[in-house]
C-alpha cells in the first residue's frame, strides 16, 4: 500500500457504512453468506459509497481449534465475496480475513473497488490470539481509492488501532481511516475474586473500544470508520485445561468525524447491525498531539501482560506448527497476489500465483 | 422456479462429459449444459494415445466409439532425417493402441456415455453467467433453446467450455497467468487410405523434414485417414488462401509422407488454425473449476489435449464427489486437484513448447532416434503416449549420451549440422523443466527460459453476451470446425 495525500484535493463528501456482524467461530463459508446479506442490506438502506467490515470477518479469532481452520487462500471465497459485491453493488467494500499468502497465513484486510481494483494489506496479530493463527506483518497501512478520486486512506486492524505508532505513521498522510477489530473481552464466567478482576478489566476494555475511534480521529485529523465483531463467544483458556473462557465480542462499530464527534455508533447492545454516516474527505488536520507512549488508550497492566504473554505463546505455537507442516492451510498449495491489484474486466482479474513478487501479475 | 443439482458443468465434450460420467456414477446429480447440438465438429488433432483410449474406456464411451469401426493403431513410425524409429505403443491398462476418431463421431459418444451414466446433458443451452453466494460459485444462469433464462444452483460449477471459456471469464480467471507462443500451426484433411488392413494402415506416422512436421493417422470409419501438417503458424493463413497449392507444396517437401499417402482418395477440404498459444489459467476457486482447454492448453503438436482433458475430468470427479456437502473441504480439494493437474501436464506443456519451435529436430533427439534399438519394444513413444514423463524418457544420462553421439557425428559427418548453441539451449531447457518440477511451486509464474516463448497470443477476452430472448437457431450439422482445438 502506497499513497501520497494531495493537499490540493477539494473536500469530498462520502457516505460510509459500517457493518457489525455476529458470526460463528470457524464457520467461514456460513459467515460469508451472512456477511453478504448484511452488506446487501446495508447498501440498500444507506446507499453508501464505502462499506466497512471488521477484521477477521470470515471468522472471529479466539483461542480455539476452529479459527485454526479459518485461513483461506488469499484469492479464496472471502476475497471473492468482496470483489463480487463491490462490482455488483458499485461500492467499495473493505473486510479482513485470515489469508494464506505464499507459505504463511496472515491477518489480511482488503479494500475492493467497483472497478476491480483491490488493495490488500497484512496486519499484525489481531486479537490476543491472532498470533496463534497468522504471522505478524508490518504494513504502511495506506492506499489510494480510485472510487474516492484517489483519496489516500489508512487501514488498521485490531491492536493497530490502539498504537501511537499507527497515528505517527499515518499522520498527515491520509484523509480517511478505516478498518476493523475483533476484540473478545475478558472471561465473564469465572467466580470469586477472579470474577471481580475480570469484570473490571472487561469494563476497561469496553471503555477503550468506545473511545479509540474518536481518539485516533483526533490524532490523525481525519474521519474514522471502524467495524467490529459483536456477540457472545466461548473458548478454552490457554494453558488451563478445559477452563472455559465465556465472554463477548465488544462491538463499538463507529463512524467518527475528524474532531472525534461520533456520527454513527453500534454498541454491543445493538448486536448485529449496520450504521452509516456521511464524512468529508479533506486535508488532514490533527487536533491532538502525539504521545511518546506506545499506546493511545493506556491499557491496564493485566492487558499489557496478557497481550505480551499470549503473543509469545501464539508466535511459538504458530511457528512450530508451521515448521512441522501441521497448519490446516499447509495441506493446500500456497500462492499469493500482489498487494495492489489493478482494475480490470471481471474476466481479466489477477489470480494468485507463486514465484518472485517482482514478476507477479498485478 | 430455480433448479438444483450437485454439479453443473458447462461444455459436454471430452473434459465435461468425462467428469459428468464419473460424477454421475458416483451417485451425484450432474447437469451438463452445452450450446451445441450433437453430432458437432471440433478442430482437433483427434489423436488418442493408449492412455487416452483408456480414459475413454473408463468413462464408458469406448464401446460406442468402437462401433464406428475405427482403426486401432498399435504401431509408431517416427521418421527423422535419415533414420526411422518403429515401435509399439506401451499399453495403458488393457489398451495397447492409438485411435484417431473424428470429433463428429467421438463427441456424441461421450455425451451418450455421460447420459448412460446418469448425467443430464441438455443440448442448445447457452451459459449466461455464474451465480455467486458468499464468495463462492453456487450455480449458473443459462438460456434454453427457446431463449428462456433459467438458474440452476449447484455445489460445484465446472467450466469445460474450451479455450474461449465463458465460465473462465465469469469467475475472473480468463487471463492466463502463464503462456507460451506457438510456433507451429495446424492444417489437416481426411482421405481414404489404400493401405487399410496392412501394418502401415495401423501405424501412427510422424515425419520430420527440415523444420516441417507431417503426420498421418489411421482414423474412423476404417479406411479413413487423417493427414496433418504442422509447419510455421503463418502457414495456416496460406492454407486458407490457396488450399490445394499449399497441400501440393507440403507434399513435395515431405516425400516420405507423400509416399505413404500415395493413392489417398476422397480428400476432404483443408481445416486449419494458427492460433494455438499454450497457457495455464488459474483453474480452481471457491466452488468452481476449469477443465480441459478452459483451464490449460498446450501446443497440439504433441497431441496431448484430448487425453489430458479426460484425465483431468476423471480426477476432478474422483476428488470432489465425496466432498460436495462440505464447501470448505471441497474448495481445498479443488486446489489440490489443480496442483495435481499441473504436475501431470507441466512436462508435456514444456515438451509441446519445445516441439513447436519451427526448426529442425534437435540434434540430440535425432541422435537418440538413430540409436534406438531396432526391435519394437515401447520406448521413445512414451514421450507421446505418456506412459512416462519427458524427464523420465529423456533422462540426463540418455541426453548426455545423445549429446556425445551427436557431437561425434557432427565432427565426422556434417560439421554444419550440429549447432552447439542449439544443443546447449536444449539441455538448459531440460534442466529448467526438471528444476521447475522439483520446486513444486503452485501456479508458478516463473517461466522456463528456452521452453516458453514470448509474445503468446492466448484467446482474447469477450464480455459475456446478454441473454437471448429469442429461440436459438438450429445449429448446422456440417463438418465446419468450431473455434476450439483440443
Amino acid at each position: 500500500m502506497n499513497a501520497q495525500p494531495k493537499s490540493t484535493r477539494p473536500p469530498r463528501q462520502v457516505r460510509v457504512a459500517v457493518v457489525q456482524p455476529d458470526l460463528r467461530v470457524g464457520a467461514v463459508e456460513e459467515n460469508l453468506i451472512r456477511l453478504e446479506d448484511l452488506v446487501r442490506d446495508a447498501v440498500q438502506v444507506h446507499q453508501p459509497e464505502l462499506v466497512i467490515l471488521p477484521e477477521s470477518a470470515s471468522s472471529p479469532t479466539v483461542y480455539d481449534p476452529r479459527p485454526a481452520r479459518a485461513a483461506r487462500p488469499v484469492d479464496g471465497a472471502p476475497l471473492q465475496l468482496l470483489r463480487h459485491l463491490a462490482r455488483e453493488l458499485d461500492v467499495i467494500i473493505g473486510g479482513g480475513f485470515l489469508a494464506q499468502r505464499g507459505h504463511d497465513a496472515y491477518s489480511s484486510y482488503a479494500l475492493a473497488e467497483p472497478n476491480g481494483g483491490v488493495h490488500l494489506s497484512n496486519h499484525d496479530g489481531s486479537t490476543f490470539w491472532g498470533r496463534h493463527y497468522s504471522r505478524g506483518a508490518s504494513t504502511s497501512g495506506r492506499t489510494a481509492l480510485a472510487a474516492l478520486g484517489g483519496a489516500p486512506v489508512g487501514v488498521a486492524c485490531g491492536w493497530e488501532w490502539a498504537r501511537t505508532d499507527t497515528a505517527r505513521r499515518l499522520r498527515h498522510r491520509v484523509q480517511l481511516m478505516v478498518g476493523g477489530t475483533c476484540w473478545p473481552s475478558y472471561p465473564l464466567n469465572w467466580s470469586g475474586p477472579l470474577d471481580r478482576w475480570m469484570r473490571r478489566e472487561h469494563s476497561r476494555q469496553l471503555q477503550h473500544a468506545r473511545e479509540l475511534p474518536g481518539q485516533l480521529a483526533r490524532l490523525l485529523g481525519v474521519p474514522v470508520a471502524l467495524a467490529a465483531h459483536v456477540g457472545a463467544t466461548s473458548f478454552a483458556t490457554p494453558l488451563a485445561g478445559r477452563l472455559p473462557w465465556d465472554t463477548e465480542l465488544l462491538g463499538e462499530s463507529q463512524i467518527v468525524d475528524r474532531d472525534g464527534t461520533v456520527l454513527a455508533r453500534l454498541t454491543r447492545a445493538d448486536g448485529e447491525a449496520h450504521a452509516a454516516a456521511t464524512v468529508t474527505l479533506e486535508p488532514p488536520a490533527p487536533l491532538d498531539p502525539l504521545s511518546e507512549l506506545a499506546w493511545i488508550p493506556n491499557p491496564s497492566v493485566t492487558t499489557r501482560s496478557l497481550r505480551t504473554a499470549l503473543r509469545l505463546h501464539g508466535t511459538l505455537a504458530y511457528q512450530s506448527q508451521r515448521l512441522l507442516q501441521r497448519h490446516y492451510w499447509q495441506e493446500v498449495p500456497g500462492a499469493d497476489l500482489a498487494d495492489e491489484i489493478e482494475p480490470g474486466e471481471p474476466g481479466q482479474q489477477a489470480t494468485a500465483t507463486s514465484g518472485p513478487s517482482s514478476t507477479r501479475p498485478r | 422456479m430455480d433448479e438444483r443439482c450437485d454439479v453443473v458443468i458447462v461444455g459436454s465434450r471430452l473434459a465435461g462429459a468425462t467428469a459428468a460420467a464419473h460424477l454421475a456414477r458416483a451417485g451425484r446429480r450432474v447437469v451438463v449444459l452445452d450450446r451445441s447440438h450433437f453430432p458437432s465438429n471440433q478442430l482437433s488433432t483427434h489423436l488418442l494415445f493408449p492412455s487416452g483410449v483408456h480414459e475413454l474406456q473408463r468413462m464408458g464411451a469406448l464401446d460406442g466409439i468402437l462401433a464406428s469401426d475405427p482403426v486401432k493403431s498399435p504401431w509408431l513410425s517416427l521418421q527423422i532425417e535419415d533414420s526411422e524409429l518403429n515401435e509399439r505403443w506401451r499399453p495403458s491398462g488393457p489398451i495397447d493402441y492409438c485411435m484417431c476418431v473424428p470429433r463428429t463421431i467421438q463427441d456424441i459418444e461421450l455425451v451418450r456415455a455421460a447420459r448412460a451414466a446418469g448425467a443430464e446433458v441438455p443440448e442448445r443451452h447457452r451459459f449466461l453467467g455464474v451465480v455467486w453466494r458468499g464468495g463462492r460459485a453456487s450455480g449458473v444462469r443459462y438460456a434454453g433453446p427457446d431463449g428462456t433464462e433459467r438458474t440452476i444452483h449447484a455445489k460445484l460449477v465446472v467450466g469445460a467450455d474450451g479455450r474461449r471459456s465463458s465460465v473462465a471469464a465469469a469467475v475472473g480467471s480468463f487471463r492466463p497467468y502463464r503462456s507460451s507462443r506457438n510456433g507451429r500451426g495446424l492444417v489437416f484433411r481426411y482421405g481414404q487410405d489404400p493401405l487399410v488392413g496392412t501394418r502401415a494402415g495401423e501405424t501412427i506416422y510422424q515425419f520430420w523434414e527440415g523444420d516441417s512436421l507431417g503426420f498421418l493417422f489411421p482414423s474412423a470409419p476404417r479406411g479413413k485417414a487423417l493427414m496433418l501438417f504442422m509447419g510455421a503458424a503463418e502457414e495456416a493463413a496460406l492454407a486458407k488462401s490457396d488450399p490445394e497449392g499449399y497441400w501440393a507444396d507440403k507434399m513435395a517437401r515431405h516425400p516420405r509422407m507423400a509416399a505413404r499417402a500415395e493413392g489417398m482418395t476422397e480428400l476432404t477440404p483443408l481445416a486449419s488454425t494458427g492460433a494455438t498459444s499454450a497457457y495455464f489459467r488459474a483453474s480452481s476457486g471457491p466452488g468452481w473449476a476449469l477443465l480441459g482447454d478452459a483451464g490449460h492448453f498446450k501446443d497440439p503438436v504433441i497431441g496431448q489435449g484430448q487425453r489430458d482433458a479426460m484425465w483431468s475430468g476423471r480426477v476432478l470427479a474422483e476428488t470432489t464427489a465425496p466432498l460436495l456437502e462440505d464447501p470448505a473441504e471441497l474448495d481445498r480439494a479443488l486446489r489440490q486437484w489443480e496442483q495435481r493437474r499441473d504436475r501431470e501436464c507441466l512436462p508435456s506443456y514444456h515438451f509441446g513448447n519445445i516441439e513447436t519451435r519451427v526448426e529442425p529436430v534437435a540434434p540430440v533427439f535425432a541422435e537418440l532416434v538413430r540409436r534406438s534399438p531396432s526391435h519394437p519394444t515401447p520406448d521413445l513413444g512414451d514421450l507421446f503416449g505418456r506412459a512416462r514423463s519427458m524427464p523420465q524418457v529423456l533422462s540426463l544420462t540418455r541426453l548426455t549420451a545423445g549429446l556425445l553421439g551427436a557431437m561425434a557425428r557432427a565432427r565426422a559427418d556434417r560439421p554444419e549440422g550440429l549447432s552447439l548453441e542449439h544443443t546447449v539451449r536444449d539441455l538448459k531447457v531440460h534442466l529448467g523443466v526438471r528444476r521447475e518440477l522439483l520446486s513444486r511451486r503452485f501456479r508458478s509464474h516463473v517461466l522456463v527460459s528456452g521452453s516458453e516463448h514470448p509474445y503468446a497470443e492466448p484467446p482474447t477476452f469477450r464480455a459475456a453476451a446478454p441473454a437471448a430472448r429469442k429461440p436459438s437457431p438450429t445449429p448446422k450439422r456440417t463438418a465446419a470446425p468450431e473455434e476450439v482445438p483440443a
